[in-house]
Formats: structure tokens, C-alpha cells, sequence
């Protein structure tokens, strides 16, 4: 039962203990594993192919840094997305998910940390890999899994689920956060009188149609519209940092995610940049997960 | 016979384990931020399209060449065996800034040959200074500084 009440401790945060059932954590846990069987599945040649690149290239980030400061052996390279690949669908089956959630977000943080390890640091599947880590430390097989089958067991709902929910939502929208933090930073506010935006997008789409890539069909024409570039810089900017609300004030949950979402779609469109985990909701569907089942507690009524 | 489904006791929540998680997760999430570290992955400073850039660009290119000396687009794998365009730009960026402007130059050439481009006799790495959003609006002028140029060993 969903109620709503008007007590202040209800709209901004409190409303974190209320018990859940696991179903809905559960959720969330096989929309990232099967993304992540698909993905990896899908990338598994591109992922492998720096085995061919000049070792010149190799600029080791994160964790591959803190490990190695050389190429590693061919066929690790192709083995860690293999484990990565079977591992998730242990985790999209929630199969022994003790052993296989950990397993699939170590698998997949040095798969993807080193397939960007070789000069340039892309950013569209950040949040697949964050969102396992922290799945991997959460009880997200308590429900619609092999493990709960195979055991004959049911847990009762409680805060613990919601909580798992918050963290990861949390974990997507502070990366909103950051990404307007580094336009205040780098950019300053000129990046919200418009020309900025509009020379990014004019550029980035330059560079790919010289370098053979698909570009967008309509960025050559919106980027004659100069009036349109203020009120979008302003918009992206007002998002990326009211992006927290999601997850704090449970009615903004579903507009700040459809604004969200949105604002993918219009990155798609205008400079044919695809984030496919959060254009899918699966990045921002912790926030509305979060929000789901409150049930009113007799001290709120 | 099949054995019933048993409940359990509910999962009891450690408030402060609950605040630690989301808390360690958040600050990991923004730790770059704090750190003023530089891009790395999946903590990352979310840097793209943050500059505060005009729109004169230099686009480093790799183009093919044909016997009579007009370019030809090359795709990202023949540029740096990726099908990611940024990572070919990058590797392209970085290869000049390195002093390595030939030897990519002579990487891509072996990538054409093997490709079995036989319209492309050379290869050329090199920069163009174009003003991104004049060349939308009509303006295709260019000024082009080149780096590196190859044959195709034909």
C-alpha cells in the first residue's frame, strides 16, 4: 500500500526505514546483471582487441594502475570479461550470489578499467560497474533468485532492501553532481551563456563526421539556433545538480528520473552519444524503486 | 513430497552499517572531486564537454591519401583498431603530443594494406584548426598542420 503523508520526516529522508519487500531490490539486481551479460557480450570483441594495441598506448587508470604498470598477458585479457560474463548470469539468476555478485564486479571493474587503459577514459558505463560493487555487498538475492528456490526460504520485508536502493541511487546521482561540478569548475559560468555548449557540440560533431563516425542528423542545424544554446546549458546544469533530490524527496523520484532520461535522449539526439544504461533506466531506476511500497506508520497519521 | 517454504526473521538493518554503505558509496562517488584528481575509472571527474572552449577546434585526423593526393576518410579501426571514434581521436592526439606521429602513421598504413584499400597509396596524420560551428553555418575553411605522412606499401 503506497500512502502519502505531509510530516516533514516523511518527504525528506525518513522514509528510508520503512520496511520493503527484497522483490524490489531484486529488481534492480536483474536489470544490472542482464545489462551486464548483454553489454559484455556485446563489447566482448572490443573489449579484447587492446590485446593488438602497441604496448606505447598502455596508460594504466585505477585499479590496473594500482596493479600493473605493463600490458598483462593476452589471455587474461580475455579471461577476466569471460568471468565477468558468467558471473553476471549468476548474479541475473541469483545463483550462489555471495560468491557470484562479488566475482562479477571484480570481473568487471578490471575488464572495463582496463579497456581504458590505453590513452583515453570513456564514461558511459561507469555506473554499471559502481552499481555492481555495491550490489555486490547488498542482500539483492532475498527474492526471485535460484538461491531463495534452492533453499525454500522467504524473508519478510525490511529497511535493509530500501537502503541497498538508496545507496545506489545515491551512487547515481552524485555522478550528476560531479559532472556539473567539473562545467562550474572548468567551464565557469560563461559554460551557461550558451556559446560554450554550442561549440561543444559543433566540435564534437565536426570530429566525428572527419573521423568517420555516424553524427547527428539535426546538430547541424540546431547549432545555427544560437537563442537555443542558453536555456539548454541552464537546463542540463539545473538537472545534473537537483539530480540528489531523486533519491531524498520520495515524490521526485519519477520526474527527476524522466527529466533524467530525457536529458539522455536529447545527448543522443544532438550529439549521437548513447548511454545506454540510463537511456534503458537502469541507472535511474534505483531512485524510483527506492520510492516504491511506503506504507504509513501510526505515528504518521 | 516437496519441503514447505520456511520465513525467516526479517533482515535486521544496522542503521550504521545502512549509513556507512550509503555514505562510503557517495564519498567514493565525489572523492575525485574532494581529491581534484584527474580522470581515472569508474571514479571519474566527468570532465567531457565541461571546458570552456571557443569554436575554433584543432581535430587531430588520420586520412588516406589517393594517387592524386585527395583525402580519404579512414574509419576509427583503421586509425586505431577500435570502433570507438574518441578513443582513435585520442590515440591520435596523444601520438603527435609523444613524438609518435610517424609510427602511428606507419601503423595505420599496414592497417589499410591489410584492409585491402587499394585507392589509398599514403597516409597522413595532421591538424586541422577549424571554427566548428562557421563550418555548420557554411564556412569550410581550414588550416591544416601536417605531422606525419606514409606510403601504403603497395
Amino acid at each position: 500500500m503506497v500512502t502519502t503523508t505531509s510530516r516533514p520526516t516523511q518527504r525528506i529522508g525518513f522514509w528510508w526505514n520503512a520496511p520493503q519487500r527484497p522483490t524490489f531490490l531484486a529488481v534492480q539486481r536483474i536489470a544490472v546483471a542482464a545489462y551486464a551479460v548483454v553489454f559484455l557480450g556485446v563489447r566482448f570483441g572490443h573489449i579484447i582487441r587492446v590485446r593488438d594495441f602497441d604496448d606505447a598506448r598502455f596508460d594504466p587508470v585505477g585499479v590496473v594502475g594500482a596493479v600493473v604498470d605493463r600490458p598483462v598477458a593476452g589471455w587474461l585479457v580475455v579471461l577476466a570479461p569471460t568471468v565477468a560474463i558468467v558471473a553476471s548470469l549468476g548474479v541475473l539468476l541469483g545463483w550462489r550470489y555471495r560468491l557470484t555478485a562479488p566475482l562479477a564486479a571484480l570481473a568487471v571493474l578490471w575488464s572495463l578499467t582496463y579497456l581504458h587503459s590505453w590513452g583515453v577514459v570513456l564514461h558511459t558505463d561507469n555506473l554499471l560497474t559502481l552499481h555492481l560493487l555495491v550490489l555486490a555487498v547488498l542482500p539483492a538475492a532475498d527474492a526471485l533468485s535460484l538461491d531463495v528456490r534452492r533453499e525454500r526460504v522467504r524473508r519478510p520485508p525490511s529497511p535493509v532492501y530500501r537502503w541497498g536502493l538508496v545507496a545506489l541511487g545515491l551512487v547515481t546521482a552524485l555522478t550528476y553532481v560531479v559532472a556539473a561540478w567539473a562545467k562550474i569548475r572548468n567551464g565557469g559560468l560563461g559554460w551557461l551563456d550558451g556559446d560554450v555548449l554550442r561549440s561543444h557540440v559543433a566540435s564534437d560533431n565536426l570530429r566525428k563526421d572527419l573521423l568517420g563516425d555516424p553524427t547527428s542528423p539535426i546538430a547541424g542545424t540546431l547549432v545555427g539556433w544560437s537563442w537555443l544554446w542558453a536555456p539548454m546549458a541552464l537546463g542540463a546544469l539545473v538537472l545534473e545538480l537537483a539530480a540528489p533530490l531523486a533519491v531524498v524527496v520520495r515524490r521526485f523520484a519519477l520526474p527527476v528520473a524522466i527529466a533524467a532520461w530525457t536529458f539522455h535522449l536529447a545527448v543522443l539526439g544532438i550529439m549521437a552519444i548513447l548511454f545506454p544504461y540510463q537511456l534503458l533506466g537502469i541507472a535511474l531506476l534505483p531512485w524510483v524503486l527506492a520510492a516504491r511500497e511506503i506504507e504509513s506508520r501510526p505515528e504518521d497519521r | 513430497m516437496t519441503e514447505p517454504t520456511r520465513t525467516l526473521p526479517a533482515r535486521r538493518l544496522d542503521v550504521r552499517l545502512a549509513v556507512g554503505l550509503v555514505l562510503v558509496a557517495g564519498l567514493l562517488v565525489v572523492s575525485p572531486v574532494l581529491r581534484r584528481a584527474s580522470d581515472s575509472y569508474p571514479l571519474s571527474t566527468y570532465p567531457m564537454f565541461s571546458g570552456a572552449i571557443d569554436s575554433s577546434v584543432d581535430l587531430t585526423l588520420a586520412v588516406g591519401l589517393d594517387d592524386e593526393g585527395r583525402r580519404v576518410e579512414l574509419s576509427p579501426v583503421l586509425i586505431a583498431g577500435t570502433d570507438e571514434v574518441i578513443v582513435a581521436g585520442g590515440t591520435l592526439r596523444i601520438a603527435v603530443r609523444e613524438g609518435r606521429a610517424d609510427a602511428q602513421c606507419t601503423e595505420i598504413a599496414a592497417r589499410v594494406l591489410e584492409a585491402g584499400r587499394t585507392e589509398i597509396v599514403g597516409v597522413a596524420v595532421l591538424t586541422d584548426d577549424v571554427d566548428a560551428v562557421g563550418w555548420y553555418e557554411g564556412d569550410r575553411s581550414r588550416t591544416t598542420t601536417l605531422h606525419a605522412e606514409c606510403d601504403v606499401a603497395w
